[in-house]
Formats: C-alpha cells, structure tokens, sequence
C-alpha cells in the first residue's frame, strides 16, 4: 500500500471539510461562526511552508548533485506552494472582510505573505528566463535557498517587533491560547496533516505528467 | 602597494576596477540629482516629512539597484574566469559587496545632502537620520550583491535585478522605513536603536547565506 498515504489525505481532508462545518464551535464576540475559518485558512500557511521546505530541501539536492530531476520537483513543490499561499490569502480575506471589515489591512503578516508571493513569483521570473537546464539549475537553486531562508527570516522575526490586528498578535488571542478547545483541535490538526499530505501529492503529480509529457527530460 | 593578504588584494583589485569606470557611478549619482531636482520643482518649498521620506528612499532604491547591477552585469563573462585565477570566490563576493556598500553609502549621504539642499531638512533628529541613512544603505548590499550575482548569470540583466532584489529587499525597507520615520519624528537615539538593530541583523543575513552559496554561483 505504498499509496495510504494519498487516501489518507483525502480522507482527512473531507472529515475536516464536513466536520469543520458541523462541529460545535466556542461563540466569542466578533468572531462568531468564523472562527471555524481556522479549519480551513490555518492549514493552507502550513502546507505552503512545508512544501516550501521541501522545495528548498530539493534545491540543495540539486545544488550538491547537479540533479536536474531534483531541480524540477524543488519547481513543482514550489508552483503548488503558491497556489497554497493563494489559498490562504483568500481564505483569510474573506475572514478579514467580516471580522476587521476589510479584505486587506496593512498589517505585518499580510506583508509578509505579499513578499512571500513576489518572493517566488520572482523564482518563476529566473526559472523562465534562463535555457539552459544546467544554468538554470544553478540559478535558481541558489535563489530557492536563499529567499526561503530570507523569507523565513522575515515571516519569523520581523512581525514579532510590530503590532498587529491578526489572532496571536499585539494583544490578540491566538486561536490556540484559550479558545481552541479539544473539540477543535480534533478537526484542526487532521485538516493540517490531510492538507500537507494532499499538497504533496498534487507537486507528485505536476512532476509525473511533466516527465511524461517530456520523457526525454528524466536524466 | 601591494598586499599579500588575498581578501584585501581581491578588495584592491575590485576597487581599481570599479574606479576605472567611474562613468556608472556618475550615472547613478546624476539619477539621484535628477530625482531630487524634479522633486523640488514639483513641490516648491518644503514637502510634508513623510513625504520626504518617502522620496528620499524610493529615489535611493533605485539608484542603489542601478548602481549593484552593475557590479556583476559590468563583469564580461571571459573575465570571471581570468579573476578566478586570481583571486578566490568568495573573496572576490566580499569585495564586491564591501565596495558596493561604499558606493551606496556615498550614495545615500550625497541624496540626502541634494535632498537637503532642493527640498530642505524637515528631520528631527539630524544625526540618528543620518546614522539610519549609513546602515540602511550599506545594509541593501548584502541582498544586492547576491542578487546581482545571479542576474549577471541570466539573459536578461537588468530587468531580472528588479524583480529578484526587490522583494528580499522589501523587508529591509520596511526596517528602513520605520527607522528613519521615529529620526524624522525627533525621536532620541534610545528609541533608534531596535530599528537599527534590526536593519542590521537583515543585512548580516544575506551576507552570510551569499558566503555559502557564491562557490555554487561561480561555476562559469
């Protein structure tokens, strides 16, 4: 059963999908019914960093053996990491909409997301403009490496010197500190660990139907 | 005069080569003097502060990156075999990025003088702007350097620079702009501190992932 964990994922996805809307909720003013956002918005940060990290994991592959399979999946991983990071974004400006009552606040963590898009959408800008696989490999690699640790940086320390509106910060509960009750965390952390499972099989299959479309690319 | 150290010979080498062309920095000097005549033209009399501000650092921005493309893009692809006989990699990324913080700073303080001059000093605390001016210049090389490394490397230079560099370089001009708006609010130097702590800490960064991965670059 080398595939469980795909059906894993599946499955952990929908019972958070269905559960996330049938389950009983804490009721906290503001937030009301949208806390269960959690369930859905949380976990698309969580999978956007872990394929980002294998992304990066992949590009030091590449640099140390001059891989160029292992170039294209730290690619691919990153291509499904920004339709995560899309996700999120959206899910969390529809959240922001009915509880700040606006879809996008100059607030450090929306910041940090926008850097984060620019940051590997400037990864897509390198990949494309260089022909040459090897070069490219070399390139971008070493871009890979060093905005995820930059990015990681930013996202890590620099939200932590300024206030800001978003739930854990300058004041404001966090999910976790008293409202996330069990009840919660029974649907929250399967719907992190099905997302990141279904993640990495999406950046399986980008890579799969590359490789058949280009058979000649497998080195 | 010649050293033996080879870190310090890399830096000599660098420094006569970027002296010889000294047509670019000009370029980048006289974009800044342009931006600020403009600027004073269009305002007629002291801008809002953070108005100022604001000009100020996006005219220095793009005159940094003009200026850091240049340090590797200006490099024809035949000579980065020749200085590899000479000196090592990494030696060579030190001096690059110590002789672009040069230019940045010179840069940033002959801004901020033209700015001075053109549009006034609408600056409370003269001497923590100053200080964050310095450290926020230099500190935009470590990103620069990097950056320019791997653009010079791809086809299309100079367009490639901005949008790799701009983003990295985001944060750091948001460390930059909190900073240089308590100087410009007459904020006192205990209150500067954090903020130029931290300007600091994002330039150390790059600097040392840029020491890591300039050997996998350098392969011609």
């Amino acid at each position: 059963m080398k595939n469980a964990w795909k059906y894993l994922g599946l499955a952990l996805v929908g019972y958070s999908l269905l559960a996330g809307i049938l389950s009983d909720v804490p009721r906290l003013p503001i937030v009301n019914e949208t806390i269960r956002n959690l369930y859905y918005h949380v976990p698309m940060w969580f999978t956007m960093i872990a394929l980002m990290g294998a992304s990066f994991g992949y590009s030091i592959g590449a640099l140390r053996t001059q891989s160029l399979e292992r170039d294209r999946r730290a690619a691919h991983l990153s291509e499904v990491a920004l339709v995560f990071a899309v996700a999120g974004l959206l899910t969390g400006m529809l959240w922001a909409k009915f509880t700040w009552g606006a879809f996008w606040t100059p607030d450090p963590k929306l910041n940090g997301t926008a850097i984060t898009l620019l940051i590997y959408l400037a990864y897509f800008v390198l990949r494309s403009s260089v022909d040459d696989p090897e070069k490219r490999l070399r390139l971008s690699a070493t871009y890979n490496i060093f905005a995820f640790v930059l990015m990681v940086v930013f996202i890590g320390v620099l939200p932590r010197l300024t206030d800001s509106l978003h739930p854990g910060n300058g004041g404001n509960p966090a999910f976790g500190s008293y409202d996330l009750d069990n009840r919660m965390r029974m649907v929250f952390y399967p719907a992190v660990f099905g997302w990141i499972l279904l993640g990495f099989w999406m950046a399986q299959l980008r890579t799969r139907i590359e490789n058949a479309a280009n058979p000649l690319n497998l080195d | 005069m010649k050293t033996q150290n080879p870190l310090l010979r890399a830096i000599q080498l660098e420094w006569a080569l970027e002296f010889r062309q000294k047509s670019a920095f000009a370029a980048a000097l006289l974009f800044v003097a342009g931006s600020a005549f403009l600027a004073s033209k269009s305002y007629a009399g002291v801008p809002p502060s953070k108005a100022w501000n604001a000009l100020l650092w996006v005219v220095l921005l793009f005159s940094a990156l003009h200026a850091a493309t240049r340090s590797f893009a200006g490099v024809p692809h035949s000579r980065w075999w020749l200085i590899g006989q000479w000196i090592q990699p990494v030696h060579w990324l030190w001096a690059k990025a110590l002789v672009t913080s040069v230019q940045l700073v010179v840069l940033g303080l002959s801004s901020l003088g033209l700015f001075a001059l053109l549009l006034g000093l609408p600056v409370g605390n003269v001497s923590g702007f100053v200080a964050t001016v310095v450290l926020g210049s230099a500190g935009l090389s470590g990103v620069l350097t990097t950056t320019a490394a791997i653009a010079a490397q791809a086809d299309s230079r100079a367009s490639l620079m901005a949008v790799l560099s701009i983003p990295l370089l985001l944060p750091t001009l948001a460390t930059i702009q909190r900073a240089s708006t308590l100087a410009v609010a007459g904020l006192p130097w205990s209150e500067l501190w954090m903020p130029l702590g931290s300007i600091a800490l994002l330039a150390a960064v790059p600097a040392v992932l840029g020491t890591l991965l300039f050997p996998y670059l350098w392969k011609p």
